[in-house]
């Protein structure tokens, strides 16, 4: 949940595989809230990104995994990773 | 890197070499054969080459592959892999090269070599290199048909 601590941060957003059937484009700079749980900067990214809800992908801040209720401070990149297919 | 069962050292892919531009080329086998071959503790060299297929399928038959990698993130987890699979067999060296952009059918798009001091340590070493790497590196693969359809890759 956003709280009247944020303010709104510049980050780089990545999108791979699938997802970008729906983005149209690998990267884009959003503006998003933080501080904020990865849940809620999620919710951020869907509403700039319709379609994206509908896809099941793993989120990275800054190349490191990070779970649904992790907090996060300050981010530079955020990466939307579906399952793999390398290989 | 020579001895036993000692993991190798983390960052041990050289990231200017890890991914390559279209299909593998056949001198990177000999240039994985030429270093092994100057370790005598080497016993055991096994290579794993992943080729594109043919494949049928919904939109058409597969004429390549187009790869696209988080690329900082894949060679972390490239890394990442190793040392596991070092600290749990007897793997002495190691290389592995994974195609980024378009690779035509018969095109190499994976290449994991082992060196061991037994053929045992190189067979399992080189299987559970290549299954992390299809669960924990983010590359994807994008199927484009003969009929320039596409269609996302799915790792079975």
């Amino acid at each position: 949940m956003t709280t009247s601590r944020n303010s709104v941060h510049p980050v780089v957003v990545r999108y791979f595989g699938p997802l970008l059937d729906v983005t149209g484009t690998a990267e884009e700079t959003l503006e998003l809230a933080l501080p904020a749980r990865v849940n809620d900067i999620e919710r951020q990214i869907q509403r700039s990104r319709p379609g994206l809800e509908l896809h099941r992908y793993r989120i990275a801040v800054d190349e490191a995994f990070r779970d649904g209720g992790d907090s996060i401070e300050q981010a530079r990149e955020i990466a939307l990773l579906p399952a793999f297919s390398g290989g | 890197m020579a001895g036993g069962n000692t993991p190798l050292p983390a960052a041990r892919l050289d990231p200017e070499a890890v991914f390559v531009e279209g299909p593998i080329a056949p001198h990177a086998l000999t240039a994985c054969y030429r270093r092994f071959a100057a370790n005598s503790a080497v016993g055991a060299e096994l290579v794993f080459l992943g080729q594109v297929r043919a494949d049928r399928i919904d939109a058409g038959t597969v004429a390549g592959i187009e790869y696209t990698a988080h690329r900082s993130m894949a060679l972390q987890a490239f890394n990442t892999v190793i040392e596991r699979v070092a600290g749990q067999t007897e793997l002495i060296d190691v290389e592995v090269r994974h195609s980024l952009g378009y690779v035509p059918v018969g095109g190499a798009s994976l290449l994991i070599a082992v060196a061991t001091g037994h053929r045992d340590q190189a067979y399992r070493a080189s299987r559970a290199i290549l299954e992390a790497i299809k669960q924990e590196v983010p590359i994807y693969g994008r199927e484009i048909t003969t009929g320039q359809q596409s269609s996302w890759k799915i790792n079975r």
